[in-house]
Protein backbone atom coordinates (compact mmCIF):
# COMPACT_ATOMS: atom_id res chain seq x y z
CA UNK A 1 0.00 0.00 0.00
CA UNK A 2 0.95 3.42 -0.88
CA UNK A 3 3.77 4.88 -3.45
CA UNK A 4 5.79 7.32 -1.88
CA UNK A 5 8.80 5.61 -2.06
CA UNK A 6 7.98 5.85 -6.09
CA UNK A 7 7.73 10.08 -5.49
CA UNK A 8 9.63 11.90 -8.01
CA UNK A 9 11.13 9.19 -9.86
CA UNK A 10 10.97 8.41 -13.79
CA UNK A 11 7.17 6.11 -13.30
CA UNK A 12 7.51 4.32 -16.45
CA UNK A 13 8.31 4.69 -20.71
CA UNK A 14 5.48 5.59 -22.55
CA UNK A 15 3.73 3.07 -24.77
CA UNK A 16 2.62 3.39 -27.79
CA UNK A 17 -1.05 2.58 -26.77
CA UNK A 18 -0.72 5.67 -24.54
CA UNK A 19 1.04 7.92 -27.25
CA UNK A 20 -1.91 6.90 -29.63
CA UNK A 21 -4.76 7.50 -26.87
CA UNK A 22 -3.20 10.83 -26.28
CA UNK A 23 -2.43 11.77 -29.64
CA UNK A 24 -6.30 11.13 -30.26
CA UNK A 25 -7.46 13.18 -26.88
CA UNK A 26 -5.57 16.25 -28.35
CA UNK A 27 -7.03 16.03 -31.78
CA UNK A 28 -10.67 15.55 -30.89
CA UNK A 29 -10.26 18.50 -28.41
CA UNK A 30 -9.26 20.50 -30.60
CA UNK A 31 -12.33 19.17 -33.08
CA UNK A 32 -14.29 19.88 -29.61
CA UNK A 33 -13.09 23.24 -29.57
CA UNK A 34 -13.65 24.57 -32.44
CA UNK A 35 -17.37 22.78 -32.44
CA UNK A 36 -18.32 24.66 -29.66
CA UNK A 37 -16.93 27.60 -30.99
CA UNK A 38 -19.18 26.85 -34.30
CA UNK A 39 -22.52 26.33 -33.02
CA UNK A 40 -21.98 28.94 -30.03
CA UNK A 41 -21.45 26.66 -26.84
CA UNK A 42 -18.39 28.52 -25.65
CA UNK A 43 -20.11 30.28 -23.33
CA UNK A 44 -22.60 27.44 -22.59
CA UNK A 45 -20.34 26.30 -19.86
CA UNK A 46 -16.91 28.16 -19.44
CA UNK A 47 -15.58 26.16 -17.50
CA UNK A 48 -15.64 23.26 -19.71
CA UNK A 49 -13.40 24.48 -22.74
CA UNK A 50 -10.97 25.75 -19.89
CA UNK A 51 -11.16 22.23 -18.43
CA UNK A 52 -10.17 20.71 -21.66
CA UNK A 53 -7.29 22.93 -22.87
CA UNK A 54 -5.73 22.22 -18.93
CA UNK A 55 -6.28 18.57 -19.73
CA UNK A 56 -5.05 18.66 -23.42
CA UNK A 57 -2.14 20.81 -22.09
CA UNK A 58 -0.96 18.60 -19.47
CA UNK A 59 -1.46 15.55 -21.65
CA UNK A 60 0.94 17.48 -24.09
CA UNK A 61 3.80 17.78 -21.54
CA UNK A 62 3.45 14.04 -21.03
CA UNK A 63 3.35 13.14 -24.81
CA UNK A 64 6.47 15.86 -25.93
CA UNK A 65 8.32 15.80 -23.11
CA UNK A 66 8.25 12.56 -21.15
CA UNK A 67 11.74 11.97 -20.13
CA UNK A 68 10.77 15.70 -18.10
CA UNK A 69 7.45 14.73 -17.55
CA UNK A 70 6.08 11.20 -17.23
CA UNK A 71 6.80 11.08 -13.76
CA UNK A 72 4.82 10.13 -10.15
CA UNK A 73 5.57 13.32 -8.83
CA UNK A 74 3.57 15.03 -12.07
CA UNK A 75 1.38 12.12 -12.23
CA UNK A 76 -0.48 13.86 -8.91
CA UNK A 77 0.20 17.33 -9.65
CA UNK A 78 -1.69 17.13 -12.77
CA UNK A 79 -4.44 14.54 -11.18
CA UNK A 80 -4.90 17.47 -8.72
CA UNK A 81 -4.72 19.87 -11.02
CA UNK A 82 -7.86 18.28 -13.63
CA UNK A 83 -9.60 17.95 -9.92
CA UNK A 84 -9.42 21.16 -9.42
CA UNK A 85 -10.79 22.35 -12.79
CA UNK A 86 -13.39 19.04 -12.44
CA UNK A 87 -14.95 20.49 -9.53
CA UNK A 88 -14.98 23.82 -10.81
CA UNK A 89 -16.54 22.20 -14.12
CA UNK A 90 -19.49 20.31 -11.79
CA UNK A 91 -19.76 23.36 -9.51
CA UNK A 92 -20.84 26.12 -12.99
CA UNK A 93 -23.28 23.19 -14.42
CA UNK A 94 -24.58 23.29 -10.97
CA UNK A 95 -25.51 26.74 -11.13
CA UNK A 96 -26.22 26.83 -14.74
CA UNK A 97 -28.70 24.39 -14.44
CA UNK A 98 -30.38 25.71 -11.51
CA UNK A 99 -29.80 29.25 -11.91
CA UNK A 100 -33.67 30.35 -12.51
CA UNK A 101 -34.72 28.30 -9.74
CA UNK A 102 -33.73 29.27 -6.44
CA UNK A 103 -35.76 26.34 -4.54
CA UNK A 104 -33.98 24.01 -6.20
CA UNK A 105 -30.43 25.76 -6.40
CA UNK A 106 -30.80 25.71 -2.51
CA UNK A 107 -31.63 22.39 -1.94
CA UNK A 108 -28.96 21.36 -4.35
CA UNK A 109 -26.36 23.55 -2.45
CA UNK A 110 -27.21 21.81 0.79
CA UNK A 111 -26.75 17.96 -0.68
CA UNK A 112 -23.64 19.04 -2.97
CA UNK A 113 -22.20 21.66 -1.63
CA UNK A 114 -20.64 19.65 1.38
CA UNK A 115 -19.55 16.94 -1.00
CA UNK A 116 -17.66 19.55 -2.93
CA UNK A 117 -16.35 20.71 -0.06
CA UNK A 118 -15.31 17.78 1.17
CA UNK A 119 -13.72 17.02 -2.18
CA UNK A 120 -11.96 20.31 -1.77
CA UNK A 121 -10.22 19.67 1.45
CA UNK A 122 -9.04 16.64 0.24
CA UNK A 123 -7.34 18.38 -2.93
CA UNK A 124 -5.53 20.65 -0.65
CA UNK A 125 -4.32 17.87 0.94
CA UNK A 126 -3.10 16.29 -1.96
CA UNK A 127 -1.63 19.45 -3.19
CA UNK A 128 0.02 19.96 0.06
CA UNK A 129 1.80 16.63 -0.03
CA UNK A 130 0.36 15.51 3.33
CA UNK A 131 -1.71 13.26 2.22
CA UNK A 132 -0.91 10.03 2.96
CA UNK A 133 -2.36 7.67 0.25
CA UNK A 134 -2.53 10.64 -2.59
CA UNK A 135 -4.23 8.21 -5.10
CA UNK A 136 -6.69 7.02 -2.36
CA UNK A 137 -7.19 10.64 -1.81
CA UNK A 138 -7.67 11.74 -5.29
CA UNK A 139 -10.13 8.44 -5.84
CA UNK A 140 -12.22 10.25 -3.43
CA UNK A 141 -12.03 13.31 -4.65
CA UNK A 142 -13.57 11.95 -7.93
CA UNK A 143 -15.74 10.07 -5.96
CA UNK A 144 -17.10 13.08 -3.88
CA UNK A 145 -17.04 14.71 -7.71
CA UNK A 146 -19.30 11.67 -9.03
CA UNK A 147 -22.22 11.71 -6.11
CA UNK A 148 -21.81 15.41 -6.30
CA UNK A 149 -23.05 14.98 -10.03
CA UNK A 150 -25.11 12.45 -8.60
CA UNK A 151 -27.47 15.15 -6.38
CA UNK A 152 -27.56 17.29 -9.40
CA UNK A 153 -29.41 14.75 -11.38
CA UNK A 154 -31.62 14.12 -8.75
CA UNK A 155 -32.36 17.45 -8.10
CA UNK A 156 -33.14 18.04 -11.70
CA UNK A 157 -35.11 15.03 -12.02
CA UNK A 158 -37.01 16.14 -9.04
CA UNK A 159 -37.87 19.87 -9.66
CA UNK A 160 -38.12 18.50 -12.92
CA UNK A 161 -36.03 21.18 -14.36
CA UNK A 162 -35.04 21.65 -17.92
CA UNK A 163 -31.82 20.29 -18.69
CA UNK A 164 -30.12 21.71 -21.89
CA UNK A 165 -28.73 18.85 -24.25
CA UNK A 166 -25.14 20.05 -24.06
CA UNK A 167 -25.28 20.46 -20.32
CA UNK A 168 -26.99 16.89 -20.08
CA UNK A 169 -24.03 15.54 -22.23
CA UNK A 170 -21.41 17.26 -19.99
CA UNK A 171 -23.36 15.81 -17.05
CA UNK A 172 -23.51 12.27 -18.01
CA UNK A 173 -20.20 12.18 -19.22
CA UNK A 174 -18.81 13.65 -16.44
CA UNK A 175 -20.01 11.32 -13.89
CA UNK A 176 -18.98 8.60 -15.96
CA UNK A 177 -16.09 9.00 -16.80
CA UNK A 178 -15.40 10.23 -12.81
CA UNK A 179 -16.82 7.33 -11.60
CA UNK A 180 -14.28 4.92 -13.52
CA UNK A 181 -11.41 7.15 -12.67
CA UNK A 182 -12.61 6.88 -9.38
CA UNK A 183 -12.40 3.30 -9.10
CA UNK A 184 -9.00 2.99 -10.95
CA UNK A 185 -7.32 6.00 -9.06
CA UNK A 186 -8.26 3.49 -5.96
CA UNK A 187 -7.23 0.61 -7.33
CA UNK A 188 -3.45 1.89 -7.96
CA UNK A 189 -3.39 2.16 -3.98
CA UNK A 190 -4.97 -0.83 -2.81
CA UNK A 191 -3.14 -2.58 -5.78
CA UNK A 192 0.04 -0.61 -5.85
CA UNK A 193 0.08 2.18 -8.79
CA UNK A 194 3.29 -0.17 -10.78
CA UNK A 195 1.38 -3.21 -11.03
CA UNK A 196 -2.37 -1.81 -12.06
CA UNK A 197 -1.07 1.52 -14.45
CA UNK A 198 1.32 -1.18 -16.49
CA UNK A 199 -1.98 -3.61 -16.55
CA UNK A 200 -5.04 -2.17 -16.86
CA UNK A 201 -5.14 1.02 -15.22
CA UNK A 202 -3.88 2.84 -17.83
CA UNK A 203 -5.14 1.13 -20.91
CA UNK A 204 -8.81 1.34 -19.31
CA UNK A 205 -8.32 5.01 -18.27
CA UNK A 206 -6.89 6.04 -21.80
CA UNK A 207 -10.39 4.37 -23.40
CA UNK A 208 -12.85 5.72 -21.10
CA UNK A 209 -11.31 9.24 -21.58
CA UNK A 210 -10.90 8.65 -25.43
CA UNK A 211 -14.31 7.60 -25.30
CA UNK A 212 -15.63 10.90 -23.18
CA UNK A 213 -13.99 13.28 -25.47
CA UNK A 214 -15.26 11.37 -28.70
CA UNK A 215 -18.82 11.89 -26.86
CA UNK A 216 -18.38 15.57 -26.28
CA UNK A 217 -17.02 16.18 -29.65
CA UNK A 218 -20.40 14.75 -30.73
CA UNK A 219 -22.04 16.84 -28.35
CA UNK A 220 -20.05 19.90 -28.87
CA UNK A 221 -20.94 19.78 -32.71
CA UNK A 222 -24.23 18.53 -32.70
CA UNK A 223 -26.66 21.31 -34.12
CA UNK A 224 -28.82 23.07 -31.17
CA UNK A 225 -31.75 21.70 -30.74
CA UNK A 226 -34.55 23.41 -29.05
CA UNK A 227 -32.98 25.25 -26.16
CA UNK A 228 -34.24 24.21 -22.39
CA UNK A 229 -36.20 27.58 -21.77
CA UNK A 230 -38.04 30.03 -24.59
CA UNK A 231 -36.77 33.63 -24.17
CA UNK A 232 -40.39 34.35 -22.64
CA UNK A 233 -40.73 31.78 -19.73
CA UNK A 234 -36.86 32.95 -18.74
CA UNK A 235 -38.21 36.35 -18.62
CA UNK A 236 -40.97 34.94 -16.28
CA UNK A 237 -38.43 33.36 -14.03
CA UNK A 238 -36.24 36.66 -13.86
CA UNK A 239 -39.18 38.76 -12.57
CA UNK A 240 -40.58 36.04 -10.00
CA UNK A 241 -36.59 35.85 -8.60
CA UNK A 242 -36.53 39.54 -8.99
CA UNK A 243 -40.17 39.79 -7.09
CA UNK A 244 -39.02 37.17 -4.52
CA UNK B 1 -11.04 -0.42 1.18
CA UNK B 2 -12.65 -2.41 -2.02
CA UNK B 3 -15.75 -1.13 -0.94
CA UNK B 4 -14.80 2.60 -1.20
CA UNK B 5 -13.90 1.71 -4.52
CA UNK B 6 -17.64 0.83 -5.87
CA UNK B 7 -19.08 3.90 -4.34
CA UNK B 8 -18.58 5.64 -7.70
CA UNK B 9 -19.26 2.92 -9.58
CA UNK B 10 -22.63 2.53 -7.76
CA UNK B 11 -23.24 6.76 -7.85
CA UNK B 12 -22.90 6.25 -11.84
CA UNK B 13 -25.68 3.93 -12.05
CA UNK B 14 -27.75 5.24 -10.15
CA UNK B 15 -27.15 8.97 -12.12
CA UNK B 16 -28.01 7.12 -15.49
CA UNK B 17 -31.24 5.57 -13.78
CA UNK B 18 -32.30 8.99 -12.35
CA UNK B 19 -31.68 10.59 -15.44
CA UNK B 20 -33.26 8.13 -17.27
CA UNK B 21 -36.60 9.68 -15.80
CA UNK B 22 -35.93 13.33 -17.15
CA UNK B 23 -37.43 14.06 -20.05
CA UNK B 24 -36.25 17.36 -21.58
CA UNK B 25 -39.03 18.29 -23.66
CA UNK B 26 -41.92 17.66 -21.14
CA UNK B 27 -40.05 19.66 -18.56
CA UNK B 28 -40.11 22.53 -21.16
CA UNK B 29 -43.45 21.76 -21.92
CA UNK B 30 -44.91 22.44 -18.28
CA UNK B 31 -42.34 25.05 -17.21
CA UNK B 32 -43.87 26.81 -20.20
CA UNK B 33 -47.39 25.89 -18.62
CA UNK B 34 -46.70 26.09 -15.32
CA UNK B 35 -45.66 30.30 -15.88
CA UNK B 36 -48.48 30.98 -18.27
CA UNK B 37 -51.36 28.79 -17.51
CA UNK B 38 -51.73 29.33 -13.53
CA UNK B 39 -53.19 32.93 -14.22
CA UNK B 40 -56.78 34.69 -12.25
CA UNK B 41 -58.06 33.97 -15.71
CA UNK B 42 -57.41 30.15 -15.82
CA UNK B 43 -58.45 29.85 -12.09
CA UNK B 44 -61.98 31.57 -13.24
CA UNK B 45 -62.41 29.85 -16.88
CA UNK B 46 -62.11 26.58 -14.65
CA UNK B 47 -64.65 27.45 -11.92
CA UNK B 48 -66.86 28.36 -14.34
CA UNK B 49 -66.41 24.55 -16.03
CA UNK B 50 -66.91 23.13 -12.33
CA UNK B 51 -69.96 25.06 -11.59
CA UNK B 52 -71.39 24.27 -15.15
CA UNK B 53 -70.53 20.20 -14.69
CA UNK B 54 -72.47 20.26 -11.00
CA UNK B 55 -75.40 22.44 -12.61
CA UNK B 56 -75.69 20.15 -15.68
CA UNK B 57 -74.62 16.55 -13.76
CA UNK B 58 -76.95 17.69 -10.42
CA UNK B 59 -79.89 18.79 -13.00
CA UNK B 60 -80.11 15.31 -15.47
CA UNK B 61 -79.47 13.44 -12.21
CA UNK B 62 -82.14 14.61 -10.12
CA UNK B 63 -84.32 14.32 -13.71
CA UNK B 64 -83.16 10.98 -14.15
CA UNK B 65 -84.37 9.94 -10.64
CA UNK B 66 -87.51 11.58 -10.52
CA UNK B 67 -88.23 9.64 -14.13
CA UNK B 68 -87.54 6.87 -12.39
CA UNK B 69 -89.85 7.22 -9.40
CA UNK B 70 -92.67 8.26 -12.02
CA UNK B 71 -92.14 4.96 -13.68
CA UNK B 72 -90.77 6.85 -17.06
CA UNK B 73 -87.39 4.50 -17.61
CA UNK B 74 -86.60 5.27 -21.10
CA UNK B 75 -86.73 8.83 -20.13
CA UNK B 76 -84.35 8.42 -16.84
CA UNK B 77 -82.31 6.08 -18.17
CA UNK B 78 -81.68 9.58 -21.19
CA UNK B 79 -81.30 11.39 -18.40
CA UNK B 80 -78.57 9.74 -16.79
CA UNK B 81 -76.63 8.75 -19.94
CA UNK B 82 -77.07 12.87 -20.03
CA UNK B 83 -75.83 12.86 -16.73
CA UNK B 84 -72.67 10.32 -17.28
CA UNK B 85 -71.56 12.30 -20.43
CA UNK B 86 -71.02 15.42 -18.64
CA UNK B 87 -69.07 13.70 -16.57
CA UNK B 88 -66.94 11.34 -19.28
CA UNK B 89 -66.13 14.34 -20.71
CA UNK B 90 -64.83 16.13 -17.98
CA UNK B 91 -63.14 13.26 -16.78
CA UNK B 92 -59.67 13.02 -18.37
CA UNK B 93 -59.47 17.21 -18.10
CA UNK B 94 -59.41 17.15 -14.72
CA UNK B 95 -57.31 13.72 -14.54
CA UNK B 96 -54.94 15.44 -17.01
CA UNK B 97 -54.71 18.45 -14.71
CA UNK B 98 -54.35 16.59 -11.21
CA UNK B 99 -51.81 14.67 -12.98
CA UNK B 100 -49.89 17.72 -14.32
CA UNK B 101 -50.35 19.84 -10.75
CA UNK B 102 -48.87 16.36 -8.84
CA UNK B 103 -45.45 16.81 -11.02
CA UNK B 104 -45.61 20.69 -11.72
CA UNK B 105 -45.96 21.39 -7.72
CA UNK B 106 -42.27 20.19 -6.85
CA UNK B 107 -41.27 22.91 -9.62
CA UNK B 108 -43.36 25.52 -7.64
CA UNK B 109 -41.35 27.50 -5.74
CA UNK B 110 -43.73 28.99 -3.65
CA UNK B 111 -46.53 26.22 -1.90
CA UNK B 112 -49.75 27.74 0.02
CA UNK B 113 -50.76 25.06 2.55
CA UNK B 114 -53.69 23.06 1.72
CA UNK B 115 -56.04 21.01 3.43
CA UNK B 116 -56.76 17.46 3.44
CA UNK B 117 -59.86 16.55 1.10
CA UNK B 118 -63.06 16.69 3.20
CA UNK B 119 -64.45 13.26 3.89
CA UNK B 120 -67.85 15.05 5.46
CA UNK B 121 -69.76 15.22 2.17
CA UNK B 122 -68.80 12.30 0.37
CA UNK B 123 -71.21 9.46 0.19
CA UNK B 124 -69.47 6.25 -1.56
CA UNK B 125 -68.34 4.27 0.96
CA UNK B 126 -65.13 3.48 -1.34
CA UNK B 127 -64.37 7.23 -1.02
CA UNK B 128 -64.90 8.19 2.12
CA UNK B 129 -62.11 5.44 3.42
CA UNK B 130 -59.59 6.60 1.00
CA UNK B 131 -60.09 10.02 2.08
CA UNK B 132 -60.21 9.28 5.82
CA UNK B 133 -57.00 7.18 5.55
CA UNK B 134 -55.06 10.37 4.05
CA UNK B 135 -56.27 12.65 6.01
CA UNK B 136 -54.12 11.36 8.94
CA UNK B 137 -51.38 10.95 6.77
CA UNK B 138 -51.57 14.60 5.24
CA UNK B 139 -50.92 15.79 8.95
CA UNK B 140 -48.20 13.48 9.00
CA UNK B 141 -46.88 15.26 6.68
CA UNK B 142 -44.44 18.27 7.21
CA UNK B 143 -43.52 19.74 3.73
CA UNK B 144 -46.11 21.74 2.35
CA UNK B 145 -45.48 20.57 -1.29
CA UNK B 146 -45.91 16.75 0.61
CA UNK B 147 -49.20 17.66 1.82
CA UNK B 148 -50.12 19.23 -2.22
CA UNK B 149 -49.10 15.77 -3.69
CA UNK B 150 -50.76 13.49 -1.25
CA UNK B 151 -54.30 15.59 -2.16
CA UNK B 152 -53.80 15.61 -5.76
CA UNK B 153 -53.01 11.82 -4.95
CA UNK B 154 -56.41 11.65 -3.16
CA UNK B 155 -58.12 13.15 -6.17
CA UNK B 156 -57.20 11.23 -8.98
CA UNK B 157 -58.08 8.43 -6.79
CA UNK B 158 -61.33 9.91 -5.98
CA UNK B 159 -62.21 10.83 -9.86
CA UNK B 160 -60.66 7.18 -11.29
CA UNK B 161 -62.73 5.70 -8.01
CA UNK B 162 -66.13 7.74 -8.67
CA UNK B 163 -66.17 7.19 -12.60
CA UNK B 164 -65.83 3.73 -12.36
CA UNK B 165 -68.78 3.93 -9.72
CA UNK B 166 -70.88 5.98 -12.07
CA UNK B 167 -69.60 3.46 -15.15
CA UNK B 168 -71.19 0.34 -13.15
CA UNK B 169 -74.21 1.67 -12.38
CA UNK B 170 -75.23 3.51 -15.39
CA UNK B 171 -74.64 -0.09 -17.05
CA UNK B 172 -76.73 -1.65 -14.20
CA UNK B 173 -79.34 0.77 -14.26
CA UNK B 174 -79.83 0.45 -18.27
CA UNK B 175 -79.63 -3.81 -17.47
CA UNK B 176 -81.98 -3.55 -14.95
CA UNK B 177 -83.90 -0.20 -14.70
CA UNK B 178 -86.58 -1.03 -12.63
CA UNK B 179 -84.14 -1.70 -9.74
CA UNK B 180 -83.90 1.35 -7.26
CA UNK B 181 -79.67 0.26 -6.10
CA UNK B 182 -77.97 1.18 -9.49
CA UNK B 183 -80.20 4.61 -9.39
CA UNK B 184 -79.01 5.43 -5.56
CA UNK B 185 -75.43 4.77 -6.11
CA UNK B 186 -75.34 6.77 -9.36
CA UNK B 187 -76.93 9.42 -7.86
CA UNK B 188 -74.29 8.95 -4.48
CA UNK B 189 -71.81 9.02 -7.86
CA UNK B 190 -72.60 11.72 -9.27
CA UNK B 191 -72.61 13.99 -6.05
CA UNK B 192 -69.31 12.97 -5.02
CA UNK B 193 -67.76 13.99 -8.49
CA UNK B 194 -69.01 17.05 -7.67
CA UNK B 195 -67.53 17.39 -4.45
CA UNK B 196 -64.20 16.07 -5.94
CA UNK B 197 -64.47 18.31 -8.73
CA UNK B 198 -64.93 21.70 -6.04
CA UNK B 199 -61.63 20.16 -3.77
CA UNK B 200 -60.02 19.88 -7.48
CA UNK B 201 -60.72 23.75 -7.98
CA UNK B 202 -59.91 24.24 -4.81
CA UNK B 203 -56.74 22.57 -5.86
CA UNK B 204 -55.82 24.22 -8.42
CA UNK B 205 -57.00 27.86 -7.06
CA UNK B 206 -53.95 27.24 -4.36
CA UNK B 207 -51.80 25.67 -6.99
CA UNK B 208 -52.41 28.79 -9.14
CA UNK B 209 -51.61 31.29 -5.96
CA UNK B 210 -48.95 29.71 -5.23
CA UNK B 211 -47.19 30.45 -8.35
CA UNK B 212 -48.33 33.95 -8.59
CA UNK B 213 -46.99 34.82 -4.64
CA UNK B 214 -43.97 36.00 -5.80
CA UNK B 215 -45.46 38.31 -7.56
CA UNK B 216 -46.52 41.08 -5.96
CA UNK B 217 -48.45 43.37 -8.65
CA UNK B 218 -50.96 40.32 -9.18
CA UNK B 219 -51.04 39.51 -5.38
CA UNK B 220 -51.64 43.08 -4.95
CA UNK B 221 -54.57 43.14 -7.72
CA UNK B 222 -56.19 40.45 -5.88
CA UNK B 223 -56.13 42.27 -2.64
CA UNK B 224 -53.45 39.85 -1.04
CA UNK B 225 -55.73 36.90 -1.47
Amino acid sequence: MGNRAAKGRQVTDVSLYSKLLIGVFLVTTLITLVGLARRGRLSACVSFPIYLLLVATLEALWLFWPEQFWTYAFLLQKETLQAVAKLLLVAELGFRTMRYFPGASARARVLAGPMLFAAAILLHRTARGVALWPFLTLSQVQTWATWALLVLTIVVVYHNLPLEDFHRALLVGLATYSGLWAAILGGYQVFGYDTLQRSIGSKLNGLGWTVLVVYWTWAAWRPVQQPALSEQTIERLRALQAAA
Amino acid sequence: MIALLLLAPIAIVALHVVLGQHNAQRARDEWESILQEASPAAVEVLAQSVRFDAVETQAHTEGALAAHARGDLPEAIRLLRLSYAVIQEAAPDRSQRLEAMGRLIRMAIAVTPVEPVATGSLRLPSLTAVAALATPLHYFLIHPAERFWLRVRVLRVGFWLAFRVLTRSLAEATVRPAAGRAWTIFDAGASDWRCLDREHLETFRAFAKSIRLRRPGLVAREGGA
